[in-house]
């Protein structure tokens, strides 16, 4: 008998949620079409993939036909091109300055005649490390070509005194390094990237509508003990609250991946199952954290502020792009109230890296427990509420709760 | 004239009476300065974790170890029996890599054979992928040189001769401008510089939307706007000398450019800034829904600025849509003028951007502002 009425009831609050969301179209459009927006937005910035022939000068004080080899093998690899020969440091350093290009190949004078002297002349790259990662990728590309062109004047050398071609390789390199990029051998990080701003834009837009929404109710006299009375119990009507948003963005979440997985190529080296139970956890998470914003604060626009800019950086506490590893003892902690925090760990944990599933289970219980304790918190509250709004009669369940934070 | 100053005046009254509006242009620098730089403040990525599976374990083996341990960019942290261990720690993320040493390595390397190591690096993460290799390489590259001249000595080459054979040329990799190579000093003048412009965004955006309790002067539309506009100069130049001395002087972040240089940029960059954040509150008229707006624009704003991706390696559409946003123009200009010590010459493209851009959404604005009034106008 009295299942049947809790079912009821939390009819009933869904019900009234629908008819609610149906009559805000901008919430509705926060929790659809904005995070879907955004996402394209974000996945276009890496639609082209690997960045490749990124623009670096040389300046050639040598102009011999050894070094134009060597600016010819250099210009070769994939990941930089020579956009221009410039005639001195001077300009080389204002186009670096103004943007250009990302750096300058120096080949300096006299390079062959040094290198067929025994003077091992030096050959520098300057690169950009202000902008870090055109700056990092031009380098890697410059530094991946040259130890192979010096093995080659090495091996042109020695096969020049009469040794074999195969020989003069071996002593040239008599330590072979075979290096492999595990996980990602393209080194193509938008897998990675794209797989967390998934991940952050959801957290963001799935907190802000949910505690628009709940703060909506809070901000309203008496709104909060129409929902209990109409849920017939506090978990009730905590559900059928809270559900709707729960479906929209689990919608919103299966779009994204349908990008991710269908069009993006986003391998799945894991469990399906283990990845859509940490995606239910990781939304109801961040519904949670959007309710308990709009209870401690009360009406809309101060709650989504604070939750706002409590969420917006939590990209870099997400650890993708600067390891967590890494980061101050702060930063490792705070990075914890976040829901996006475990599941971004588990999302490429069981897709690109393919990780074994016991290794995930361990993340997915951190995100239990912090369901756990979310929700328990959020049904104290709840449930203090109510108790004050006992003892003191008629007052509304808004204002009631405003003193206690 | 005395319509224009009352219009100042009445916006830099509203702009200090409210104390949400306060807050924005004036505090939340202050809270996000503290929060947002956290997790970079360690700045350098140095000594990722490795391992060594070593299944030859002689004296060229350990000496490859201790080779990879003493680098600044890696350290062993652990010796492990066979790759199904090492791989295990590597997902449990305990690693970054390891390097895998096989059987008979030192045997094939003094019998004038090629040795061979295979190195398996976590390649999820851009940064410590690509300092493992270049440490692991050195390591190796250090270890083959010493063997290649240790070979041609024995043939009776004399060592600086051997030197010149196994290493023909020197290969000097200089970087520039962020010699630490540390991630805060990339990200974090960027992202404040794309903090100011939200801040603005929200402030100018909240102002104009949200009733005010002081009566609205009434002045010509084109008067209003201008004067507006000079009004946000007050808080735009605050926030923006904020961003480029403060932050980067508390968190240590070199600082080399000419602050006269710097400032020239502040100025179209906070009238492009609050001239579009005029334009939005004419164009969504709720203040909730702008405030909501805004929030939500700085990530992708920020990872279309071109300083997470090149810009090179993006769509060449969205190039030019990135470009219609204040932010892109505007930290590419102020990065290299504050941390690289640009002159203003250097970025006379992104500078040109900026006023182009605060004259078309000071326009937009305007022409908004005169169909608000024409409607109510009407409506009366």
């Amino acid at each position: 008998m009295r299942r049947k009425t809790v079912r009821l009831g939390f009819w009933l609050v869904f019900r009234r949620e629908v008819r609610w969301l149906i009559r805000r179209p901008f919430l509705v459009l926060l929790a659809s079409i904005i995070p879907i927006a955004m996402f394209l937005i974000l996945v276009s910035v890496y639609a082209r993939g690997i960045a490749t022939e990124l623009p670096i000068a040389v300046l050639d004080q040598d102009d011999s036909p050894g070094s134009r080899q060597i600016v010819r093998l250099v210009d070769a690899a994939p990941d930089i091109r020579i956009k221009t020969k410039v005639v001195d440091l001077e300009e080389a350093k204002r186009g670096i300055l103004s943007g250009s290009y990302q750096g300058l190949l120096l080949v300096p004078e006299n390079f062959t005649r040094d290198a067929m002297a025994g003077r091992r002349p030096e050959i520098t790259f300057f690169y950009n490390t202000q902008m870090m990662v055109a700056g990092n990728l031009s380098a890697r590309g410059v530094s991946s070509a040259l130890p192979s062109i010096a093995a080659q004047v090495q091996a042109a050398a020695r096969m020049a005194r009469g040794m074999a071609a195969d020989q003069a390789a071996i002593a040239v390199r008599p330590v072979a390094m075979d290096a492999h990029g595990l996980f990602n051998p393209t080194l193509d990080y938008s897998h990675f990237l794209l797989a967390a701003l998934v991940v952050a834009v959801l957290q963001l837009t799935t907190s802000l509508a949910t505690c628009y929404s709940v703060a909506l109710d809070v901000e309203t006299p008496h709104s909060l003990r129409i929902l209990r009375r109409l849920g017939g119990g506090i978990v009730p009507a905590v559900l059928g609250k809270l559900l709707p948003l729960t479906i929209v963005a689990c919608l919103v979440h299966a779009v994204c991946d349908i990008i991710m997985f269908g069009y993006f190529g986003l391998p799945l080296d894991g469990s399906g199952w283990l990845l859509a139970l940490s995606a239910l956890v990781f939304l109801l998470s961040c519904q949670i954290l959007g309710a308990l914003a709009a209870l401690f604060i009360g009406s809309p626009p101060p709650a989504l502020s604070v939750l706002a800019l409590t969420v917006s950086p939590s990209f870099g506490y997400l650890g993708v792009s600067f390891p967590r590893e890494a980061m101050n003892a702060f930063s490792i902690w705070w990075g914890n109230i976040f829901p996006a925090t475990p599941y971004v760990s588990l999302r490429i944990d069981q897709t690109v890296r393919g990780a074994p599933v016991d290794v995930s289970l361990a993340i997915l219980h951190h995100q239990f427990v912090y369901l756990a304790v979310a929700v328990s918190f959020l049904l104290f509250i709840l449930v203090r509420i109510r108790r004050k709004a006992a003892t003191a009669g008629t007052q509304p369940p808004g204002q009631a709760a405003a003193p206690e934070v | 004239m005395t319509t224009f100053l009352s219009v100042v005046r009445g916006e830099l009254d509203n702009l200090v009476s409210n104390g949400r509006i306060f807050a924005i242009f004036f505090i939340a620098i202050a809270i996000l300065g503290l929060y947002y730089p956290q997790p970079y403040s360690s700045e350098v990525l140095r000594e990722v974790a490795v391992a060594v599976v070593d299944r030859d374990d002689t004296t060229s083996s350990r000496q490859l170890t201790r080779d990879v341990d003493v680098s600044q960019n890696a350290r062993v942290v652990m010796k492990l029996p066979d790759v199904a261990s090492a791989e295990r720690a590597v997902f449990e993320r305990r690693i970054s890599g390891y390097l895998f040493i096989p059987q008979h390595f030192e045997r094939e390397l003094l019998s004038g054979r090629q040795a061979a190591v295979a190195f398996y690096g976590d390649a999820s993460y851009f940064l410590i992928f690509s300092k493992l290799r270049s440490a692991i390489g050195t390591a190796i590259q250090r270890l083959g040189t010493n063997v290649v001249i240790g070979r041609l000595a024995a043939d009776g080459m004399n060592p600086e001769e051997a030197l010149a054979v196994a290493s023909p040329m020197r290969i000097n990799m200089i970087p520039l401008f962020n010699p630490e190579g540390g991630y805060a000093s990339y990200v974090v003048p960027a992202v404040f510089l794309l903090i100011v412009q939200q801040l603005l965004l929200m402030g100018v955006g909240l102002l104009n939307t949200l009733p005010s309790e002081a009566p609205r002067v009434s002045a010509p539309p084109i008067v209003a706007t201008i004067g507006k506009l000079i009004s946000y100069m007050i808080p735009g130049v605050f926030l923006y000398l904020v961003a480029t001395i403060i932050i980067p002087y508390v968190y240590n972040i070199p600082r080399i450019g000419d602050v006269w240089s710097s400032l020239a940029i502040a100025i179209p960059f906070s009238l492009a800034a609050s001239a579009l954040g005029l334009f939005l509150a004419a164009l969504l008229r709720d203040a909730l829904i702008v405030q909501l707006v805004c929030s939500l624009l700085g990530l992708p704003l920020f990872f279309m600025a071109g300083i997470a991706w090149p810009s090179e390696a993006m769509p060449e559409l969205l190039q030019w849509v990135a470009r219609l946003v204040p932010s892109t123009s505007g930290i590419d200009a102020a990065v290299r003028v504050n941390q690289m010590g640009a002159d203003l010459s250097d970025v006379t493209g992104q500078f040109r951007v900026l006023w182009v851009l605060a004259l078309i959404y000071a326009l937009l604005a305007y022409l908004a502002m005169r169909l608000t009034d024409a409607q109510a106008e009407f409506r009366s």
